[in-house]
């Protein structure tokens, strides 16, 4: 379950059908296409949509949503470092590293990519929350069922 | 009965042939039988032997490796100039229509590319046209030719080399349509005119060349044939003894009824030996071109052809480098021929003969060729894969080099020290220096000079030079410091210390020979005092500080002693640059890595080195370390550098004797980490700030700075730099540091600061420091 939530939780953006066509970052064109359609099969307890990305980060995002939904996830990890060249301080992208990781069922590498994610977000406490309810899905998959839930018991009664 | 008449018979025969005669007829027999097994044995090992080696190179397509792709986007702060200048180097034409792929149109502050077709790591890109409109030193905008905006593509990545995982071995193979009729005719005609028809030797060639020699006195044609050299160049072993001539002629035989002489011939051209760069040896013609003459084959011209072929014979004895008149006039020689075989008409070997011998010298400028990179990306491929896993055929590297920033590194090192020896009068040449640049949060090594000489594939200091780090180690103590409650104002002693070590007494003193007293923490860093530093190190406890610096590298240090605290530990560039990237990255540890990922020629990816982070300080730790090494470049011994105040982090490092120049600093995206010192290990009077830092400000320069970004809500407290005490920049040298809320501090008495609050005032009277 936790796996399946980790690769759901790669989910589109709710960017509407007039985006920009994606060159070079997806099928030249096919970007704009279904997101609406593929929206449906996200789990609710996906990350939360962002608007704040620059254009080309959203677009190797997409992108690598497309490869994930498709079972490329070697592939999805691929466009989100990419992205993260591009802007590598955005600890948006590093959690979304670290889902892809979980969803690649390497939860050690996950954990640690939430953990960068959280020293990135700093204050910011949503994305604190968010990188460590990964961290708590990784070492759940690790096996440490403990730890994981003392560390979402910390983070259910926070409110953003 | 019948027994009775056997025998008989027996005795007959006996009787017929002498004793000895029979048995040395059975010995001869047997001899002869055996002789034969054992020759068709060794003919059928060097079948095996030539056959395997042959087919294993002819069809070998080597692994192609990659720079990192440029890539556009509105917002990119990249000119025109910078676009162009990529272009250029990958190929593409001007035109004034850019109608097919690999062609530009340049106007005024806008470039219509029409890129090629690749095969990037994700997925092919189809070859198309996109225009890019320029601004403000940066992209503004992106379109593709129906005007709808593009928000992200990138060019096609630099090739950077091509080598044979198997074998290490360099190569430019030259496919056979891409090999000039001129070559294939002069090699034959210079070589072995009977090529077309020997079986792999040529008695006439080797009577002509005895009759050469002994008019001539001396050894002047070989008489081996192209095809024995082939062999020769395979199993290089250069004794000439009788036996070996045998096996090398056995070979060329057996090659030649296996082969075509087409094959034969495009082998040859693609493995002959060439001559030596350094440690690289130079096979092959594709290769060769691109060594001595910096240009693809197909560029070349008929005088540099010729060159090429001249070197074949002695590429020592004829290098036209260290022998342009001998290389001159065997060129010379090769033309000759080449006309008497009409290869060439009257006009074009007159005007030839003239030409000078145009090589590169010594270093090729500008060519894309990064042996210090290149042996990161062996020594990584290396140590992830056994060999048979490399031996596929095709492979495509993807690495992580920055070609741009590679080129700021080559060229701010070499230039700076040639000013550094010109400056202190030192003798040309007589420093050396390496450089790793990185980027910060993902630890992928941008550009790695190992030497002085771009492009020389000579000594890799950054991976092989194993130095004295000086004080650069000394930011290894506070991560320990900090989470046993020290905070960057904390007082520490700088009072002189005496220690055993391995039964010698040790005493340490500060570079500037002087006693500081209680300083603030940040300053011990800053200032770099040694007195204070191994005073901090020791109540730590020696041992914890080495354990420390086990888990920051990864690598445990070798020695234990109290010197561990000063710097006696020695490193090479690249260990030193996983430490500082721990430091950079918010306190992620991660491996130095040069390879993104490994594509079989299909396309299906050999595997990805996905980004790999592990936390080794925590995260407000690291933050306030980054800090402390802020007040490094503000105020200690990093204040010389240009980029001083301009957001930036580093530590200055020089161990004794000024024997090693050390400097590690970083901004928001770049980590650098720059040695300088003398391969013999010589005195040379330079400090840290007197030599690398110097380096590394040539190379922010040339990148750019990108003030390091500090999070947001971080309360800072301003003291003075010297004391610790609490002031502002009205009364004090002061620097802003993160301190935690219950830091016990004093205000400077004359500087009028109330302090934060009644607790911090009551604990700053109970002086609990």
């Amino acid at each position: 379950m936790t796996l399946a939530a980790g690769c759901a939780g790669v989910q589109p953006r709710s960017d509407g059908p007039d985006s920009p066509p994606v060159v070079d970052a997806g099928e030249p064109g096919a970007a704009d296409t279904d997101d609406g359609t593929r929206s449906e099969r996200q789990p609710a307890a996906s990350a939360p949509a962002r608007s704040d990305a620059s254009a080309p980060t959203l677009a190797l995002l997409r992108q690598s949503e497309r490869s994930a939904e498709s079972g490329d996830l070697a592939g999805a990890i691929a466009y989100v470092e990419r992205a993260i060249r591009l802007n590598s301080r955005d600890a948006e992208l590093w959690l979304r590293l670290a889902r892809l990781q979980l969803a690649a069922e390497r939860p050690e590498r996950a954990e640690q990519l939430a953990q960068k994610a959280i020293a990135l977000a700093g204050n910011a406490s949503d994305e604190q929350r968010a990188g460590w309810l990964v961290v708590a899905d990784a070492l759940e998959a690790q096996g440490d069922r403990d730890a994981a839930a003392r560390i979402r018991a910390r983070w259910r009664t926070y409110r953003g | 009965m019948a027994e009775r008449r056997r025998s008989k018979a027996r005795r007959k025969t006996r009787r017929q042939l002498p004793r000895w005669l029979r048995y040395g007829l059975l010995g001869a027999l047997v001899c002869a039988s055996l002789a034969v097994v054992a020759v068709a044995g060794y003919l059928f090992y060097l079948d095996r032997t030539i056959t395997s080696t042959f087919e294993g190179r002819r069809w070998s397509v080597p692994a192609v490796i990659y720079a990192q792709p440029l890539e556009l986007y509105p917002g990119a702060a990249l000119n025109l100039a910078d676009v162009t200048g990529e272009l250029e180097r990958l190929g593409y034409q001007a035109q004034a229509n850019p109608a097919s792929p690999g062609t530009y149109k340049r106007t005024a502050n806008r470039l219509d590319i029409h890129l090629r077709a690749f095969r990037f790591m994700e997925r092919q890109r189809a070859s198309q046209r996109v225009s890019l409109t320029f601004e403000g030193g940066g992209i503004a905008d992106m379109a593709d030719s129906n005007g709808r905006p593009v928000p992200l593509v990138r060019l096609e990545p630099l090739t950077i080399g091509s080598f044979f995982p198997s074998h290490g071995e360099d190569r430019l193979v030259l496919q056979p349509e891409r090999i000039p009729d001129l070559l294939r005719d002069a090699l034959k005609a210079v070589e072995d005119q009977n090529f077309d028809d020997h079986a792999g030797f040529d008695l006439t060639g080797i009577a002509r060349a005895m009759w050469v020699n002994l008019r001539a006195g001396e050894i002047r044609q070989g008489g081996s044939t192209l095809t024995q050299q082939l062999v020769k160049s395979y199993f290089l072993d250069n004794r000439r003894t009788f036996e070996r001539k045998l096996r090398e002629v056995a070979m060329a035989v057996i090659l030649e009824a296996r082969f075509d002489k087409e094959d034969i011939l495009n082998a040859y051209i693609n493995e002959i030996y060439l001559g030596q760069d350094g440690q690289r040896a130079v096979h092959g013609f594709g290769l060769g071109a691109q060594y001595y003459f910096n240009k693809p084959i197909a560029e070349l011209s008929v005088d540099e052809i010729a060159t090429l072929i001249a070197v074949i014979r002695g590429p020592s004895y004829y290098n036209p480098f260290r022998h342009p008149e001998r290389a001159l006039a065997r060129r010379n020689l090769v033309l000759a021929k080449m006309q008497q075989s009409a290869l060439i008409e009257e006009a074009v070997y007159e005007r030839s003969t003239a030409m000078p011998l145009k090589v590169v010298s010594g270093t090729r400028s500008g060519g894309a060729y990064h042996p210090a990179f290149m042996d990161l990306v062996r020594k990584e491929l290396n140590e992830r894969y056994a060999d048979d896993d490399l031996t596929s055929q095709g492979l495509r590297i993807f690495t992580t080099l920055e070609p741009n920033v590679q080129d700021a590194v080559e060229q701010s090192l070499s230039e700076t020290l040639i000013r550094l020896e010109h400056q202190r009068d030192m003798p040309a040449e007589s420093l050396q220096g390496a450089v790793v640049v990185t980027a910060n949060q993902t630890g992928e090594v941008l550009a790695v000079a190992g030497g002085r000489t771009a492009g020389f594939d000579g000594f890799n200091r950054v991976l092989n030079a194993r130095r004295p780090v000086g004080s650069l180690i000394k930011p290894v103590v506070h991560p320990t410091a900090l989470e046993q409650g020290y905070h960057l104002a904390s007082m520490i002693n700088d009072a002189p210390v005496m220690l055993e070590q391995s039964g010698r007494s040790w005493s340490p003193r500060n570079f500037d020979e002087e006693v500081h007293g209680s300083v603030p923490l940040v300053r011990g860093l800053g200032d770099s005092l040694n007195l204070a530093t191994v005073n901090l190190g020791l109540e730590l406890g020696v041992n914890t500080v080495a354990e420390r610096l086990g888990t920051l590298t990864g690598i445990a240090p070798q020695n234990r002693y109290p010197s561990l605290l000063l710097g006696a530990e020695a490193m090479t560039p690249l260990e030193v640059a996983t430490l500082y990237g721990t430091f950079a990255s918010g306190g992620f540890h991660m491996r130095p890595k040069a390879v993104i990922a490994v594509l079989d020629e299909s396309g299906a990816p050999v595997s990805r080195h996905s980004l790999d982070v592990d936390q080794r300080i925590e995260p407000h730790h690291a933050r306030t370390l980054s800090r402390a090494l802020e007040a490094v470049m503000q105020q200690g011994t990093g204040a010389t550098s240009r980029f001083a105040r301009a957001g930036t982090a580093g530590k200055t490092g020089t161990s004794d004797d000024f024997r090693d120049s050390w400097f590690a600093g970083y901004d928001d995206e770049h980590l650098s980490v720059v040695w300088v010192g003398t391969d013999d290990n010589l005195t040379m009077g330079l400090t840290g700030a007197g030599g690398a830092l110097k380096v590394w400000d040539e190379i922010m320069t040339h990148l750019g700075v990108r003030p390091l970004l500090h999070t947001p809500g971080q309360r800072l407290q301003t003291i003075e730099y010297d004391t610790g005490l609490v002031a502002h920049d009205g009364c004090a040298e002061v620097v802003e540091l993160p301190l935690p809320d219950d830091a016990a501090l004093r205000s400077k008495p004359g500087c009028g600061i109330n302090l934060r609050s009644i607790t911090d005032r009551l604990r700053s009277w109970i002086g609990n420091d």
